[in-house]
């Protein structure tokens, strides 16, 4: 018997994605995941960073529920490359989103077409909320998240 | 302009810039005066980026405002590099194609992240459209210029369109004073300001520092110094220093009439533990590399390092880069700093240590330096004072005086 809970929030992209959950309440830093592979040119969405609690951990593929992005005003066009290579997260679900990640998810709606859902300010606390392992559905045409644990 | 009407090159970076504005939820678009491109040395290996300069290129897109450019780890003016064994690291040797999109746009190629020393100068309350982190927190601040802190390829396109959304620094109730910092320490060094500054930052995040208690006579190095490295240990995009920084005449002024939303002290023993807490290198061990110049050294900081390296020879497992703007650097060369830098086995060069830290190689490499924005971002680092820097490299390891 599967558990659902449906959060309402803002769409600040376009799009539909559904995936897991990898859950965070430590900002992610998108220029130090992504930088050493893009350079290398081997592409890696590994968190490298070993003070972070999702060390090791891939990022890929995955709906990432997180506070906000940290770092460098790079980190949009980091995310817009990362959409390029298929390295990126599915959707991205967060608190206060500074603009910079917002516009890499804009860019490549814009010039790849290739949209990517954020959805921020929720109803509810999506770090309380959401558990990682979760199956999520974000709809950042409408808002909506989605969240479906089995139990 | 999202019409068409100004050719393709200008309505697809409408297209962009307009959907931006919405999730801002920006009122309008503004004009802007000029633009400063970020981080190129990191972006001529990302077909996404080179492949939208490439698109917009070919529409025959002009930028429309003076935009100016971040530097290269390397760059070609000194070829020589910043040591005899210098390699060019792999990525740049490929850096010829962005650098082609740039000069099509008519993106000058200043190659400084201090573009406001020379090249790109904005004026008082002229609304820009800035990169750069460190430059953004210095016009906004120092010179009292208009910026939020404007995404890689934001840059770009805003200076391609003239144009950027109004919202955020644009709007003067967004630019008072929130966080009243109470510096309680005479005499302060250009060293204690970047302790301040790494502390600041990561205290106040992305609110807007008030600093009390710096004097009048400050330096506008010592401004660039602090701003630069709040700019990378938190998200400070302006601050205010009453009677110092041009949109606070006094402290009331400062916070526009409204009260501090808080209240922090820094006194001795901030700046002292912040110091300490800047260095992963501790005093005695052994370093390879002294960098100085993060941000782009002015000449008055030039001068600074030729005299505490006159007569002296840096260690000869020690690499030395002194890191300027080229306006500096040439005047460095016509007064003679530049030979004396370079007789004590120093190198006067361009380009951006903080970037080559990064790449194979130097990123094995420990370093020391005087920037509080290289401590930030470099893991294998001590920080120390200019002249503990230059003590430092001549005996080869960590001096603390």
């Amino acid at each position: 018997m599967a558990n659902k809970i449906v959060l309402k929030g803002t769409g600040l992209t376009r799009g539909v994605a559904e995936g897991e959950a990898l859950v965070t309440k430590q900002p992610v830093n998108m220029l130090a995941t992504y930088m050493q592979g893009f350079m290398l040119n081997k592409p890696s969405s590994v968190i490298g960073d070993a003070r972070h609690e999702l060390f090791g951990k891939d990022i890929k593929g995955k709906i990432l529920i997180f506070p906000y992005a940290s770092g460098s005003l790079a980190c949009g066009a980091c995310l817009l490359e990362a959409i390029k290579q298929g390295v990126a997260p599915k959707a991205l679900v967060g608190i206060e989103m500074e603009t910079a990640i917002v516009e890499g998810a804009i860019f490549s709606d814009v010039f790849l077409n290739l949209p990517l859902p954020i959805v921020q300010g929720l109803d509810k606390n999506p770090l309380e909320i959401i558990r990682t392992g979760d199956q999520v559905k974000v709809d950042a045409n409408t808002g909506v998240v989605e969240v479906t644990r089995k139990r | 302009m999202l019409g068409g009407g100004y050719g393709p090159a200008v309505e697809l970076a409408m297209k962009a810039i307009v959907k931006v504005g919405d999730t801002v939820k920006a009122e309008k678009l503004i004009p802007i005066a000029s633009s400063h491109t970020g981080n190129a040395g990191l972006l001529s290996t990302w077909g996404s980026y080179v492949g939208v300069l490439k698109q917009l290129a070919e529409y025959g897109a002009k930028v429309n405002v003076p935009t100016s450019e971040n530097p290269y780890p390397y760059d070609i003016r000194t070829p020589l590099g910043p040591s005899e064994e210098f390699e060019i690291p792999e990525p740049f040797k490929k850096s010829g194609q962005l650098e082609g999109y740039y000069r099509t746009l008519g993106i000058m190629p200043t190659w400084t992240c201090t573009p406001y020393q020379y090249g790109n100068i904005p004026r008082f309350g002229q609304h820009i459209s800035w990169e750069e982190s460190s430059a953004v927190v210095f016009v906004n601040a120092v010179l009292g210029a208009k910026t939020n802190r404007e995404s890689i390829l934001m840059d770009v396109l805003t200076a391609i369109a003239g144009r950027t959304p109004y919202h955020g620094l644009h709007i003067n109730e967004n630019r008072r004073g929130e966080t009243l910092c109470v510096i309680q320490k005479n005499k302060l060094t250009s060293a204690d300001y970047q302790a301040i500054g790494y502390y600041v930052g990561r205290t106040v995040g992305n609110k807007i520092p008030v600093l009390d208690g710096m004097p009048r006579d400050i330096s506008v190095s010592d401004l660039k110094n602090f701003g630069s490295t709040a700019a990378a240990s938190g998200a400070v995009a302006h601050f205010h220093v009453p009677g110092v920084t041009p949109e606070a005449r006094s402290l009331e002024d400062a916070f526009g009439g409204e009260k501090p939303t808080d209240k922090i002290e820094i006194g001795l023993r901030e700046i002292k533990e912040t110091s300490e807490e800047m260095s992963a290198i501790q005093e005695g061990e052994k370093i390879d590399v002294v960098a100085v110049g993060c941000p782009h050294y002015y000449i008055e900081e030039i001068q600074a390092i030729a005299k505490m390296l006159n007569g002296k020879k840096v260690n000869k497992n020690v690499q030395f880069w002194v890191f300027a703007h080229d306006t500096s650097r040439t005047l460095a060369q016509k007064l003679g700093y530049a030979n004396v830098i370079e007789a004590s086995g120093a190198r006067l060069v361009t380009g951006c240590p903080l970037l080559l830290s990064k790449y194979p190689h130097y990123d094995k490499m420990r370093i020391m330096s005087d920037s509080g924005r290289m401590c930030y971002y470099v893991d294998l680092i001590a920080y120390g004072s200019l002249e503990d820097c230059v003590k430092s490299a001549v005996e080869g390891k960590v001096v603390r005086s």
